[in-house]
């Protein structure tokens, strides 16, 4: 993986998002042809993943409530176009990012002065390169039993030691700590293509 | 945590790298750099953070308004809970009569066009209009959704905001475990607790209050896990107060939340 500054706009593959798709063929087919349940199907598999890139390049839960909102429809207006033989997952986080990037060009617009132009040709989106690992990460987490996807959370963004986790969940530290590991090592493996180069 | 059998797989010298609770292994540095990088994504509090559970209803909403398809019909919201006076300490205020959320599940029309592929601004819509719009569909949703839940004995309740967090709104799942009854609270709007103050949570009865957990919400986005030794059918009424640090622990005044989880006493 290269660093953030030298990647400023990685764009998922086919290889990269190798998976089992979430959403099944006759559901995407029915999403191209604009069927209302279709999108709920298609929010259901991926709205953490998009809502992670809107926040990723937002910092703003309104801000990135519209951009999630906004990413589907946009797929949905758009799905008559899609290939339905290509993976949705890369599809839908392009469009997820572009949106987040509209959204703030929008907010940061001023809306006085007549210099909308000017204000969009410098405006800096700090989150943008942070929005393909949040895409990936968040996807991944997403596939992880949800008991394991509990200790990831409690071991990375709670900061929490595997004997507070095993005290928290009333499981023994063994426990933690087997499926700790067993977390993690899915996690690599899902995320390998980000370990040895293949960004995108 | 692994082997040396398992080394031959580098997968499991990454695992354990990421894990923070195991000893790092040697490593090339680009791997390193890759899984620093991953290491600091998980520990990103907007990557845990959960869109709100409105958002389906109200995206499903806007998709078959421009459809020109009629909407589901949804149950009206509740009755909005009343706020408790500031003055009134919660433990001796009567109970309020918010019962769960009822609705009928969301059926949806099928669609008989594909749409105009042309986007609308976004900042052309109102988000207040879509949420009060949606209000009903998105209370019937959530309670769909913990309907469709796998835990049998899980039960979901909508917890309000008070008068002194009125974009406050909480839902409490609440699980009969061995240990206890778990409530895992997923709050929305509520803002942080400031500095040298925090939030704790309570359940209460007519015997009184019992404290089921404290939390600050500066981190936000993820769900509470919240734990009570005493049954909601005897302490019915779930509420959060902010507290001051050094405060005599038991409930403030300030009752940001309020809500009912079992049946109210006679």
């Amino acid at each position: 993986m290269t660093p953030a500054d030298a990647r400023p706009d990685p764009q998922p593959d086919a290889q990269s998002d190798a998976r089992p798709e979430p959403v099944p063929a006759d559901v995407v087919q029915a999403f191209g042809a604009g069927d209302v349940e279709a999108l709920g199907t298609v929010y259901d598999a991926f709205h953490r993943a998009v809502w992670s890139v809107a926040m990723s390049v937002l910092h703003d839960r309104g801000l990135a409530e519209d951009a999630t909102q906004e990413t589907f429809l946009r797929a949905w207006r758009a799905a008559a176009g899609y290939d339905p033989a290509r993976p949705l997952g890369p599809w839908l986080f392009t469009i997820a990012r572009r949106t987040a990037i509209d959204v703030h060009r929008r907010e940061s617009r001023p809306t006085q002065g007549g210099h909308a132009g000017e204000q969009d040709s410098v405006v800096s989106m700090p989150g943008i390169e942070r929005a393909y690992d949040a895409w990936q990460v968040r996807s991944a987490l997403e596939e992880l039993p949800a008991d394991e996807r509990d200790i990831v959370r409690m071991s990375h963004f709670e900061d929490m030691t595997h004997r507070e986790i095993a005290e928290a969940l009333d499981v023994p530290v063994g426990t933690v700590k087997s499926r700790s590991h067993r977390a993690h090592r899915r996690l690599a493996g899902r995320l390998a293509h980000l370990m040895t180069g293949g960004d995108a | 945590m692994t082997d040396s059998a398992d080394r031959t797989d580098p997968t499991d010298l990454w695992a354990d790298y990421l894990d923070p609770a195991e000893p790092r292994p040697e490593l090339p540095a680009d791997e390193r750099r890759a899984l620093d990088r991953l290491a600091a994504t998980l520990g990103t509090p907007d990557l845990w953070s959960e869109p709100p559970a409105g958002l389906r209803a109200a995206l499903l909403q806007a998709a078959r308004r421009e459809q020109g398809s009629p909407e589901p019909v949804a149950e009206p919201a509740p009755e909005p809970i009343a706020a408790p006076p500031v003055t009134a300490p919660p433990v001796t205020a009567p109970p309020v009569t918010a019962p769960p959320v009822t609705a009928r599940p969301v059926t949806a029309p099928v669609a008989e066009q594909v749409p105009d592929p042309v986007v609308v601004p976004l900042h052309r819509r109102s988000r207040r209009t879509w949420y009060v719009s949606g209000l009903g569909v998105a209370a019937a949703a959530a309670l769909v959704l913990a309907l469709a839940w796998p835990r049998p004995q899980t039960q979901t309740y909508q917890i309000a905001g008070t008068a002194l967090a009125p974009r406050a709104s909480a839902v409490a799942e609440l699980e009969t475990r061995s240990a206890g009854l778990a409530i895992r609270l997923e709050i929305k709007g509520l803002p942080p607790a400031p500095a040298g103050a925090y939030y704790a949570a309570w359940l209460g009865g007519t015997q009184g209050s019992v404290p089921v957990g404290t939390f600050h919400w500066r981190k936000g986005g993820i769900p509470i896990d919240l734990w009570s030794g005493v049954a909601q059918d005897r302490y019915p009424n779930f509420f959060v107060t902010l507290q001051r640090e050094g405060q005599a622990p038991s409930p403030s005044s300030a009752v940001v939340l309020n809500g009912q989880v079992g049946p109210t006493p006679p």
